[in-house]
């Protein structure tokens, strides 16, 4: 063999058992972004899937105005407050508060999750009551 | 007891003090006081407001107080029985405070509790929480709150208008 050819075929066998290698590490389990996971770890972009979480998420109005209550929107005796008496003790939050009726904001999925529907309606028609919760997050830094 | 300048500076008011009391409280506040309060495992709250509609559990709270401070949270301006759509904040200070302190008398002296009172400049919020080792709803400086007043009191302290 020519030298020139013996490099040549060295060359391919070094890439072909890289690739291998590369490879076993993928098994019938994973799926295409998993097994790129696994290829290049923590390039979660790359992958085109959402990075896990963290243990160092930020507490929601950690870097808010430090207060007890503030109401946003009121319409008779229901109101929209926000609260941050602690930041970076104790969670800021944002509810929703009639009489005897009360529910608290979930800011991640963008709803008062199990109230009645007239109050997650609030939010889509009432421009006011919106922009009230968008107000409560700017208080929370968010 | 502890109070922050802004609450401190409101309640210099002598016809304020003095107005918390002698006042009486308009119905719809008594009849608060006058249900009592319970306790249902570890949790105290107003017993009038205990089969509250909410979408709210302890375990969405990091403890009991930040639970309890929820649940008992009382804007002062719903019980003034007025016709005033904004009663004015000293009528409503005087309202918190005389409250307070008949709260003070109803919660059980062998327990700590912990009462807040505070005020913008439009509305005050009460609130009440069991004292726990290790547990504060407030930040212990007063003077970093910028937009309120605050005054918090234990049921274990003397009469709270004796400043």
């Amino acid at each position: 063999m020519k030298p020139s050819l013996f490099v040549l075929v060295c060359l391919m066998a070094a890439a072909l058992a890289c690739g291998t290698l590369s490879s076993a590490e993928c098994n019938a389990t994973d799926s295409t972004a998993s097994c790129c996971v696994k290829q290049h770890p923590g390039q979660y972009e790359r992958c085109g899937v959402e990075a896990p979480p963290t243990n160092n998420t930020r507490m929601l109005g950690e870097r808010g105005t430090r207060l007890d209550s503030k109401t946003l929107w009121q319409r008779g005796k229901a109101r929209l407050d926000v609260e941050n008496p602690a930041p970076g003790q104790r969670p800021g939050q944002i509810h929703y508060q009639e009489g005897n009726e009360t529910y608290l904001y979930e800011p991640v999925k963008k709803e008062f999750i199990g109230a009645p529907r007239r109050i997650n309606d609030l939010l889509r028609e009432d421009p006011k009551f919106a922009a009230a919760v968008e107000k409560a997050l700017r208080y929370l830094g968010e | 007891m502890r109070m922050n300048s802004r609450m401190r500076a409101l309640l210099a008011d002598d016809q304020l003090r003095a107005q918390a009391a002698r006042n009486g409280l308009p119905p719809s506040f008594q009849s608060l006081l006058d249900a009592g309060i319970y306790v249902h495992e570890g949790i105290w709250g107003f017993r009038a407001m205990e089969r509250r509609r909410t979408n709210i559990t302890p375990a969405m709270f990091p403890d009991a107080t930040g639970y309890e401070c929820l649940l008992n949270k009382l804007h002062i301006e719903d019980y003034l029985d007025t016709f005033e759509e904004q009663p004015p904040v000293e009528s409503q200070l005087a309202h918190g405070l005389r409250f307070i302190q008949l709260l003070q008398q109803q919660l059980p002296r062998e327990e700590q509790f912990t009462l807040v009172l505070s005020c913008d400049d439009e509305r005050c919020v009460m609130r009440f929480h069991k004292t726990r080792p290790g547990e504060k709803w407030l930040a212990e400086d007063l003077e970093a709150y910028p937009e309120e007043a605050i005054f918090e009191v234990s049921n274990q302290e003397p009469f709270l208008l004796e400043l």
